[in-house]
């Protein structure tokens, strides 16, 4: 990190030696296809000074004197267009987006006014529209409109994306699983043990240009995804000098400053999103002395341990957010060096008093109600900090040749308290039980990218771009702390509270830690060439990843020979009552010894695992027919994944395949701005290292064991997709899409029935289908006059999956209902997701203002066992309101009210028509307001 | 962990050494090495073997150790069997697979007795010390009332097959246990279970279960899940949690068992469940327990006799309960089957016994109904607690003191209206409970509890 803080003033100094002379920056595109015309030439008219496009389709005149000039831009085979009147001032970089029409009826020579065409293209549309395959995103401006402060939550913009718990991004309803994420097109290594895919609140949305999810595969894609890829990428070339600073605080209404607010005492550098050494386990578990060998050792070790186990009430601050970026382009050694570089730091609190958790079970197939196992009155209180740095270098070393460098570190910390309580009737009747849990988890991603991209002219036009990327991620989760008792309200003082060992799990402290390397290189190939007269591309490449991780988990177990306490979990700990100084111990019969801990790891949930996956892709895209444009080709991946325990006697999952996955996708330009496009592609889905591993995990609730399973095998998709789009105007789209997958071998958790306690596993099931189409609509509401500033958009996708119920398991569905279906949805997915947005955007006032909805129907969350039903989590609806005003050039202030509705947050159980909570809560109204600067 | 691969690559290496040095004593009588006293017993899936071990030596469980399918494990009298600490994965325990058997006869002077590595028999391990090990495991191939009709063993994940028990052979033989202590087991094998003293998984009514104590496990002391065993003269002193558990439709014969509760730790003598996914499976759970004595923790401890759940049945007659702050409850539930419907069709029975410090001595305190949310729907809730409650007296249970203690649970009076043996393979005899008044009490000696005569 440190050497992201010097690269800043060697930044700072490239802003101040800025041109004193004007400059035009702009791209120059085909205004059909959105292709970049490379090579095409600007000239100011009545000079000699100009440039040509480069690669990307840029273009750069500097030292131009002020003043207003016409703009002529000429390319072989398109209209010649001037612009008039673009005004030149010094020191100030004029930005100007071209589109070229190709030759039509001997039309030469358009003249159109600067002024008309500088408003902002809406590039990410353009990219839509002339993208090969079905594809959506999000662009920065799209993002500082919703007023989205990471990747997640501006990412639940996008049509059929949604995001779960604030971090997982699901596309169509397919879960992590079948999600990618990509860093500027390289991989990134997950940071929870047990998903597939990166935690998406990491990144800070100031760094992002856009993210575009890819729904459809093409071969030049990495195979592993069938619901969405998506591409998260960072800003290039700034056209002109940006540098932003903005600060920003949040009052969430039932948490900010709130006394009850639960927290225990961490370490100093909590608030860095660090683990400053406090939780660091202060004996090897291993080391622990074994009861009752060594019992005045065992006393000490166990006063080594921290006296934290139970949550406190402090109030919490408000959250705050800083930012700066800066980023610009300037000349090193004669040629274009473009630099962007920021840093974030946030840091926001959630807590929540009304939470409920509940167990319920299915008895007997005739009854009428389900049973309360237990249920508990929930109250979590967390922190969460999340800061990283970036930065970006691009150089162009000639218009042919181009290189880039990007760094980031991310850091990410969170803090939580927790406590529930609440009567166990399957305990016995008027038992009651408490749980505290305090957690630590820490999160840190580095990545450093090199790319390069190549236009060999003189080679047959060839393209070439390369990328190479090593990305190591850290997760740690130094002591996780849980305290559970029992206690009869009604019982007298002495035997009223209590740890019952066959009932739940004794007060343990976990130390977690896992690291993950990922090495990601591509190449690809283009080759143009013309077909019917028209230009057409082949394109071939290869790829290789490698990622490695290795998980360690260990656990100390806190016992006692004693079976009752005060309560008082302090107490519990103290010195007074470990071991040998316990006041019931008897040194004589060395009966009742009182607290001491043991090493209670299981070596088997500790794993190392690699995964290498090679891929090679050929691929055309090529038309077939006037307007008909065919893009075909084949990816062939081989994968060679290997997952090992610690502890030898379990076997190690491994994974050695070689696939060929067939890509057709055609698109049809009905006119200029509607394209039909319809497509046939083959993806795979691999385990995830947690899942082919032979380790356990626990459910922080209900007593649900996951297993891992090693001979688990990759799963094989057939995509049918179809989308018919109309691109009206700039920044207006209307969409309608419609998709079909089918999966061969899936992998899906089963209950294994035979098991006492649910114990799930994942298998590959029979099959699953999913199917579902999506909307899209944005639209700009100025044929109506009073309405010019507003702008509407919504989307929403309907989805529907089905997978094959384990055999096994159906057999016991059905000895409570023998017409029971031997399908059910899979995992997460919603039946549908809802997003709408209404905006006003006024330049004159320089105000803008919008309105955001996002909903997502009710998703299975837990599969139950047996004849109880599942639990699925419900919609919750989420409201936000974004105001920014500008004041001067430099200045804007922003307001904006997140969650109006607040709406209840519940996992439910639906049985006979009633409702029963598995679990609910509420996070409360965020109101944020901030102030930016910019240059 | 690396300290750990190392002990028990040590351990091997030296199991390879004595077994090449006892094979090369056939070869060479010259080079004669004493015997060891002592055996680290490690599965590395090949179970035991059939095998016996030897009288007068000590055998080290490190993990779980099986008698797989096919074997037989002989363990003679005044064999020490003791189990390495460790849980989770590392808990020690004796399994004996479906199709395994174990020949464990003991006898009265030379008990064969299973504990802690940490015992050395001479007190260096509390009385009542739970958890230092595992326990010892049995199971069959009996019938269950779960779904599929074979479960694994708690802590034993479902990719074992040797951990699974359940079948169709209610007349399944695993083997004898005669004379048999097991002490201070119980460790923790995951998530919220442990191992129980004795667990008896679907065993058959071919399989010999008698005197055997169960002393400071930190679970339940014996634990029933399904099948059809029989057991006679059990005793367990100080469980951590339930004295005696069944599970999964237990439907054996018991008698004389005895269940001295420690006053500062347990849970319920008797848990007895029916079923469990769905609770009213069939078969259901009814057993016929005779000559019972039950010594609980004392009043203001909280603990209960027995609870009768999930659509349990049982019968327990001619029986002693004595000190305990609650007394027999049985569940209702909003739905048709239930441990009350199995009272009323009589299945569940509790005949002739008595009580004495067990609740407030009322039959109203002694004979509870609980009823678990929504029975109120159910139609017999008017009327359940009068019913059962009047049940008391018509079948004959007293309050009176028959002179029992923890000290000494052979009673100085325990006469009075006997409820017929329901099989010829109970003794039958004249007194309630464990222990014919005024004789000698049959634990003594050989078990750990009473431990001299």
């Amino acid at each position: 990190m440190k050497q992201l803080y010097l690269l800043f003033p060697l930044l700072l100094l490239g802003f101040f030696l800025a041109a004193q002379k004007g400059i035009i920056r702009g791209k120059i595109i085909d205004a059909e296809t959105g292709e970049e015309l490379i090579g095409a030439a600007v000239i100011l008219e009545g000079t000699t000074i100009g440039a040509s496009a480069d690669l990307d389709g840029n273009f750069s005149i500097e030292n131009i004197d002020p003043g207003t000039y016409d703009v002529k831009c000429q390319y072989i085979s398109y209209e010649t267009q001037i612009i008039r009147g673009a005004e030149i001032r010094e020191g100030e970089v004029y930005i100007l987006n071209i589109k070229l029409k190709p030759v039509s009826l001997g039309l030469e020579e358009v003249v159109v006014e600067a002024r008309q065409i500088r408003r902002t293209e809406a590039a990410l549309l353009t990219l839509q529209k002339k993208s090969a395959t079905v594809l959506d995103g999000i662009s920065a401006q799209q993002i500082s409109r919703t007023g989205d402060s990471d990747a997640a939550s501006a990412l639940k913009r996008v049509t059929g994306v949604s995001v779960e718990g604030g971090k997982y991004v699901y596309v169509r309803g397919l879960s992590d699983r079948y999600t990618m994420t990509l860093l500027n097109g390289a991989e990134l290594p997950g940071l929870d043990p047990n998903r597939n895919t990166v935690q998406m609140d990491l990144f800070p949305s100031n760094l992002i240009e856009n993210m575009i999810v890819h729904k459809a595969f093409s071969p030049d894609l990495p195979g592993s995804f069938t619901g969405g890829l998506v591409d998260l990428q960072t800003r290039d070339f700034p056209e002109t000098l940006t540098f932003r600073f903005s600060t920003s605080l949040g009052y969430n209404d039932q948490t900010s400053l709130n006394s009850s607010f639960l927290t225990y005492e961490g370490g100093d550098l909590d608030w860095l999103g660090v683990d400053d050494g406090t939780r660091e386990v202060p004996v090897s578990p291993q080391d622990i002395p074994v009861y009752p060998v060594n019992r005045d050792l065992l006393d000490q070790t166990t006063m080594e341990f921290s006296k934290i186990m139970a949550p406190v009430e402090d109030a919490s601050f408000l959250d705050h957010n800083h930012s700066l970026s800066l980023g610009n382009q300037t000349k090193l050694w004669g040629r274009q060096l473009g630099y962007i570089a920021g840093i974030s730091y946030s840091r926001d609190y959630s807590y929540y008093d009304d939470g409920a958790v509940g167990f319920y079970r299915l008895l007997d197939p005739t009854s009428e109600v389900l049973n309360r196992e237990y249920s508990y009155s929930d109250r979590q209180g967390e922190m969460n900090v999340l800061w990283g740095g970036m930065v970006n270098f691009s150089y162009k070393i000639s218009d042919q040749h181009k290189l880039g460098i990007n760094l980031i570190h991310n850091q990410s910390g969170s803090r939580s308290a927790r406590y529930m309580t609440g009567e166990v009737p399957s305990d016995g009747i008027g038992r009651f039980r408490e749980t505290r849990t305090l957690k630590f988890i820490e999160r840190s991603l580095s990545s450093a990218q090199v790319r390069g991209e190549h236009h060999l002219k003189e080679m047959a036009d060839i393209r070439i771009t390369w990328l190479s990327s090593t990305a190591l991620s850290r997760q740690d989760e130094p002591d996780l702390r849980f305290f559970t008792n029992s206690f009869y309200p009604e019982a007298p003082q002495g035997s009223r509270y209590s740890i019952n060992p066959s009932e739940y799990r004794v007060p343990a402290r976990y130390y977690r830690d896992m690291e993950q390397i990922n090495v990601d290189n591509k190449i690809h190939f283009e080759l143009p060439f013309h077909y019917l007269g028209i230009s057409s591309k082949f394109r071939s490449g290869a790829s290789w990843v490698y990622k490695k991780r290795t998980f360690h988990e260990s656990r100390v177990d806190y016992l006692s020979q004693v079976t009752y306490f005060n309560g008082n979990v302090n107490e519990y700990l103290d010195d007074q009552f470990i071991g040998q100084n316990h006041p019931l111990y008897d040194p004589v019969t060395r009966q009742n010894y009182g607290l001491y801990v043991q090493d209670g790891s299981n070596l088997k949930n500790s794993y190392s695992s690699s995964e290498s996956v090679l891929g090679l892709y050929a691929m055309l895209d090529m038309p077939v027919l006037q307007g008909v444009r065919i893009t075909a080709g084949v990816r062939y991946e081989t994968t060679d994944l290997y997952s090992k325990s610690e502890n030898p006697k379990y076997e190690p999952g491994e994974l050695m395949e070689s696939d060929l996955l067939p890509s057709l996708n055609l698109t049809w330009s009905l006119t200029g701005k509607t394209n039909l496009r319809a497509g046939y592609n083959r993806t795979l889905a691999r385990p995830t290292f947690r899942e082919i591993s032979p380790g356990d995990s626990e459910d922080f609730q209900g007593g649900i064991v996951y297993i891992g399973n090693p001979d688990l095998r990759r799963t094989l998709i057939d995509n049918l997709d179809i989308r018919f789009e109309t691109f009206m105007r700039s920044g207006e789209i209307i969409s309608v899409s419609g998709f079909y997958k089918k999966f061969n071998d899936p992998i899906e958790l089963a209950d294994d029935i035979r098991a006492n306690n649910p114990q799930l596993t994942w298998i590959n099931t029979d099959r699953a289908n999913v199917f579902g189409f999506e909307l899209e609509l944005r639209k700009q509401l100025d044929f109506l006059r009073i309405l010019r500033n507003v702008n509407i958009g919504a989307n929403a996708a309907f989805v529907r999956s089905l997978v094959s119920i384990d055999s096994l398991e159906l057999i016991l569905i059905r000895t409570y209902d023998p017409d029971a279906e031997d399908t059910r949805s899979m995992f997460g997915q919603a039946p549908y997701i809802f997003n709408a947005l209404l905006g006003y955007v006024s330049d004159s006032i320089g105000l803008d203002v919008s309105l955001s909805f996002n909903i997502t129907g009710e998703k299975l969350a837990v599969v139950m066992r047996g004849g109880t039903p599942d639990v699925f989590e419900q919609p919750a609806g989420l409201l936000n309101l974004n105001l920014s005003k500008r004041i001067g050039k430099r200045i804007s202030l922003s307001a904006g009210v997140e969650n109006i509705l607040n709406p209840e947050r519940k996992f439910t159980y639906t049985y006979k028509d009633m409702e029963y909570i598995y679990r609910s809560y509420s996070t409360g109204r965020k109101f944020k307001a901030g102030i930016s600067f910019r240059i | 962990m690396k300290n750990r691969n190392f002990q028990m690559m040590l351990l091997l290496t030296l199991a390879v050494l004595v077994a090449l040095a006892s094979c090369k004593k056939d070869d060479d009588e010259q080079t004669e090495t004493p015997e060891p006293s002592e055996y680290t017993i490690v599965d590395n899936g090949n179970g035991t073997g059939t095998t016996t071990w030897k009288a007068g030596k000590t055998y080290i469980l490190e993990g779980m150790v099986f008698v797989n399918d096919g074997q037989v494990l002989t363990i003679e009298p005044g064999c020490v069997i003791k189990g390495k600490p460790g849980q989770g994965e590392n808990a020690s325990a004796l399994i004996v697979a479906r199709g395994g058997m174990i020949m464990a006869e003991g006898t009265a002077q030379n008990p064969i007795i299973f504990t802690a590595e940490a015992d050395n028999l001479q007190g260096s391990v509390a009385l009542k010390d739970r958890g230092l090990w595992g326990g010892l495991i049995i199971l069959g191939k009996a019938r269950l009332n779960s779904t599929p009709g074979e479960t694994a063993i708690e802590g034993i994940p479902t990719s074992e097959p040797r951990g699974l028990y359940g079948g169709n052979d209610d007349n399944d033989n695993s083997g004898v246990l005669k004379y048999v202590s097991i002490r201070h087991g119980g460790t923790d094998i995951g998530e919220g279970n442990e191992i129980n003293g004795l667990t008896l998984g679907a065993v058959g009514s071919g399989t010999e279960i008698e005197y055997i104590e169960v002393l400071a496990n930190k679970d339940d002391g014996v634990e029933f899940f399904g099948g059809k065993p029989n057991l006679k003269h059990v005793i367990v002193a100080y469980s951590g949690d339930d004295s005696f558990d069944y599970d999964e439709g237990y439907r054996g014969f018991g008698q004389f068992w005895c269940a001295i509760q420690d006053d500062a730790a347990g849970d319920r003598v008797g848990e007895h469940d029916g079923g469990t996914d769905p609770e009213t499976a069939q078969p259901y759970a009814t057993p016929h327990i005779f000559n019972a004595t039950y010594i609980g923790r004392g009043a203001g401890a909280g603990s209960r006799v027995i609870t009768f759940r999930d659509n349990a049945g049982g019968h327990y007659a001619n029986s002693i309960f004595v000190n305990q702050e609650k007394g027999i409850d049985i569940e209702m539930t909003p739905d048709a089957e239930n441990s009350f419907n199995r009272f009323k069709t009589g299945d569940l029975t509790l005949q002739n016994n008595i009580f004495f410090g067990v609740a407030d001595g009322t039959a109203s305190g002694l004979f509870k109904v609980s009823f678990i949310t929504g029975s109120s729907a159910n139609p017999d809730s008017a009327t359940a607690v009068q019913t059962f409650s009047g049940y008391f007296a018509t079948a004959g249970n007293t309050v009176e003191d028959p002179g029992v203690t923890a000290a000494n649970p052979v009673p100085s009076n325990a006469g009075g209206t006997m409820a017929s043996y329901p099989d010829p393979w109970f003794a039958n005899v004249a007194y309630k409970g464990a222990f014919e008044p005024g004789a000698a009490n049959w634990a003594e000696g050989w078990t750990l509890t009473f431990a001299s005569k």
